[in-house]
């Protein structure tokens, strides 16, 4: 409803932002905090509850680049001033990955988004200083260059509502993942990545939970009831990519290399799981979870293929996180297809398994480390025991670390989880299908229509419906909470079951064809939008945060985004180039499955209609026929005899 | 037997033209009637039927051969078609057996509508593109024999067999009307003035046959 709402709103004379797109571009003049001058500096940004991390830029010497991004959702009428200033309020939090302790706070900056909406208009890419914690001696602490674009039925990352999960993490995971550096990636395809984020982490909350909790509470109740969050997803994964030509190309080597990379570092692992689950669809989460580890690296691959075809499905990757569960469980068949498919994007994959892996990685939950410095952590660290008990249950379904998976499995809701699972086996089916068109067709996001982009979006829907729910509950501490919880958890769940055919947000469809056609003709392959990859979460942090896309491809955990994107443009491209402009079949080629299928259907209908008309008019002919046999046969004697009478003496 | 004058004929014989689309009906009809044969493959439409008058011995027996449309499904013309129909001629294409393996089809339709004196033959017609023959002669003589019906295989396009087998229907015909109209000696004259070969006489002439100047 408060889609609707919003959306409604927008169409009014003051144009209402939906979602803003935020992208870290860089930092410069930050403080060094770790050795040689250097940091590993990453930032976190935040609006309201949602929150995001970029990847972490190591040994940056005062000046990283990210590139990534990340959009938000806006509550409604942002342009009105009826929104509360902290709901509209960009942080800008830019810290320094410590590998033991805390993170080390760099500096932080606010911005007014409704100001900035107001004064600026669309877009603003513009360097902001970065200051101390409130009440602290301000010092130079150097600026970040940030790109914020508002924009109306986007749906990214954002929609995943990583911050519910946010979790304090199990000091021991931290550890790990400070050593392996990217190890956290590759664990956390989903499911176990948000079930590590659940586990009670060692970190300290200064703040009281509680206030966070309320105010999660409150969000959650917006999201879980609005459906909001699901519809947004799908469409701004075609959005994005528009927007963001100048950031980075990337080049399927530059993927493969980082593919790579992660390859070595226990991405296996991960992607494992992610494999496990897609295959076991049906059963329940905890036999997914098992499966997870057991199955050999070769599905993992094969799942990466079935993202990609999730993709597809989705049309865009960016949600990866979220949507890849889902997805990937239907795709499954697919994405060994997949593998074996065209030459022309080598890079997808590799990026599309990046896209996990640095996804995983943002899920985990980290500790938020920065020790006392600021309120600003506050949020982050309100992760409770009991939030994180719900969390989990609501993350049942992405739980992505193998190491805390198995418990974490058994902790979450019963109904949680069958709740879910019902959902995506429902869908599943029917991406399947899609993708399975659009295998045969080879056609892939370019042809996502409005309609193809609905399967694809009631995955992300659930998903999304499952993560709001969860988020919601991470906020609220209570057990009491949690059955309330549950109940809306299994509405969300239930709601995107229904899926397609009663779409509940009747507004978001209708919005979303729009907002398809865009990303769907977009000439551009080569330059993503801003959508890319999600970058890999800096450290575990109480607050889970969510991973960014990266624009840029150099940043060494992230940027898979932009090079799923970009292959997925290639592909697009080498689909066109299949048909000539000239040739019949090229307005086709850039249909969706959904829309080809319609258009068949349309076809077909109009064919029998004629068809029936057709009879009706031989029917007419044959009475005719058979009153003049009874009556004057001679009329019908052919014609080249006219004149004779036949028969008649 | 000579062409007589089309006014001057002592019988009107009603023979239909059946079988599957495509298989040479309307040609066959175009070839015995007016000597023609088209190549244009349009398919017939609606219901349409030509007349020739042949010499058997001293009767003149105008032949009204009636064709229309192969077509499956039940036509509201189906009945009127054959109603007063004294021959048929139940046409397949040699080369497409599937237009042959429908004949017991055909033929069902055929007792369905039409008098079961009615005289048959089944005919086996593009014999001009014998390479490409899918129907074996024998297996449809066979069929025919035992079906009590009579058999030729022609072809339209050069002729063969055409006028022979227009004229072999016709002659079992009128021996058959000849032999009718013996047995019933009042029958003199059923005399149907119109070009309606086919309507039935009267109680006692099971055939419609004849109209006697």
């Amino acid at each position: 409803m408060s889609l609707a709402a919003s959306a409604g709103r927008g169409s009014g004379a003051v144009w209402s932002p939906t979602h803003v797109q935020v992208t870290v571009m860089q930092a410069r003049g930050l403080r060094a905090k770790g050795p040689g001058g250097t940091s590993d500096a990453y930032a976190v940004i935040q609006v309201g509850k949602e929150k995001y991390a970029t990847s972490v830029s190591e040994r940056s010497l005062g000046a990283p680049v990210w590139r990534e991004e990340a959009t938000f959702e806006l509550p409604p009428l942002l342009s009105s001033g009826a929104v509360p200033a902290d709901a509209a309020t960009l942080q800008l939090t830019v810290l320094h990955r410590a590998l033991l302790g805390l993170d080390k706070f760099l500096g932080r900056a606010e911005v007014d988004l409704r100001e900035l909406h107001r004064d600026q208009g669309r877009r603003k890419t513009q360097w902001y200083t970065l200051k101390s914690k409130p009440g602290k001696k301000d010092k130079e602490r150097g600026e970040i260059e940030v790109d914020i674009q508002f924009m109306r039925h986007n749906m990214t990352a954002s929609m995943f509502d990583l911050s519910m999960k946010d979790k304090s993490r199990n000091p021991f995971g931290k550890l790990k993942d400070k050593i392996k550096g990217r190890h956290k990636d590759s664990p956390s395809d989903t499911v176990s990545a948000i079930v590590s984020a659940t586990a009670p982490s060692g970190d300290s909350d200064d703040e009281s939970p509680s206030k966070d909790k309320k105010k999660k509470s409150k969000i959650k109740s917006l999201f879980s009831k609005s459906n909001l969050q699901k519809t947004p997803l799908s469409q701004s994964m075609s959005v994005l990519p528009t927007s963001k030509s100048d950031k980075v190309l990337l080049r399927p080597g530059d993927f493969q290399s980082r593919w790579d990379d992660d390859d070595d570092k226990d991405e296996s692992s991960s992607s494992l799981d992610v494999t496990s689950h897609k295959r076991t669809a049906s059963t329940d989460l905890k036999q997914l979870n098992q499966v997870n580890f057991t199955l050999p690296r070769k599905e993992g691959l094969s799942f990466l293929g079935g993202l990609r075809s999730k993709n597809d499905v989705l049309s865009r990757s960016n949600v990866c996180i979220n949507g890849s569960h889902v997805y990937l469980e239907q795709s499954e068949a697919k994405s060994e297809t997949k593998d074996s498919s065209p030459s022309s994007s080598p890079s997808p994959q590799g990026f599309r398994k990046k896209h996990l892996f640095s996804s995983t990685e943002n899920l985990a939950v980290r500790s938020w480390k920065e020790p006392g410095e600021g309120g600003e952590t506050s949020s982050d660290r309100q992760l409770s025991s009991s939030s994180t008990s719900d969390s989990a249950k609501s993350m049942s379904l992405p739980s992505y670390r193998p190491l805390v998976s198995g418990d974490i499995k058994e902790n979450t809701a019963p109904g949680n989880a069958e709740a879910a699972k019902e959902a995506k086996e429902s869908k599943k089916q029917e991406n399947k299908k899609t993708s399975l068109l659009s295998l045969v067709t080879g056609k892939k996001d370019v042809a996502k229509g409005s309609e193809g982009e609905r399967p694809s979006v009631s995955p992300g829907k659930e998903k999304e419906g499952g993560l709001a729910g969860a988020s919601p509950r991470d906020g609220g501490p209570g057990p009491v909470e949690e059955s309330v919880r549950g109940s809306e958890k299994d509405t969300s769940a239930v709601v995107p079951g229904r899926g397609n055919s009663l779409n509940p947000f009747e507004d978001v469809q209708i919005t979303e064809p729009e907002a398809d056609p865009e990303s769907k003709f977009e000439p551009k392959p080569p330059v993503p939008s801003g959508r890319t990859p999600q970058t890999r979460a800096v450290k575990p942090r109480l607050h889970p945060v969510k991973p960014m896309n990266t624009t840029a491809t150099k940043i060494a955990t992230s940027s898979f985004g932009t090079a799923t994107i970009i292959s997925e443009n290639m592909i697009n491209e080498a689909i066109m180039k299949k048909y000539n402009p000239s040739d019949p079949a090229f307005a086709y080629a850039q249909l969706t499955h959904d829309e080809l299928i319609q258009l068949v259907l349309k076809q077909k209908e109009t064919i029998s209609q004629k068809e029936f008309q057709v009879r009706e008019l031989e029917d007419y002919i044959d009475n005719l026929l058979v009153r003049v046999m009874e009556e004057t046969p001679n009329i019908l004697r052919i014609p080249a005899q006219v004149g004779k009478k036949a028969g008649k003496m | 037997m000579g062409n007589g004058t089309e006014e001057d004929y002592n019988f009107v014989f009603k023979v239909v033209l059946i079988g599957e689309s495509g298989v040479g009906k309307t040609n066959l009809l175009s070839r015995f009637t007016r000597n023609e044969f088209s190549h244009d493959s349009r398919t017939t439409i609606g219901v349409e039927f030509s007349t020739r008058t042949v010499m058997l011995g001293t009767a003149a027996i105008k032949a009204q051969i009636w064709d229309t449309a192969g077509l499956e499904r039940y036509r509201a013309i189906t009945s009127a078609y054959y109603r007063g129909a004294v021959g048929a001629l139940l046409v397949f294409d040699l080369t497409k057996h599937q237009t042959y393996s429908v004949v017991e089809r055909w033929l069902k339709e055929l007792y369905d509508h039409a008098e079961a004196t009615i005289v048959v033959m089944l005919v086996g017609n593009k014999s001009d593109l014998s390479r490409a023959r899918e129907v074996p002669t024998e297996e449809a003589r066979m069929f025919a024999e035992n079906n009590g019906l009579l058999f030729l295989e022609t072809s339209a396009l050069d002729s063969t067999n055409v006028e022979l087998a227009f004229e072999t229907v016709l002659k079992e015909i009128f021996a058959k009307v000849s032999k009718q109209r013996q047995n019933s000696a009042r029958t003199n004259a059923i005399s149907l003035g119109s070009a309606q070969a086919g309507q039935e006489a009267g109680p006692g002439e099971k055939r419609a046959c004849c109209i006697s100047l």
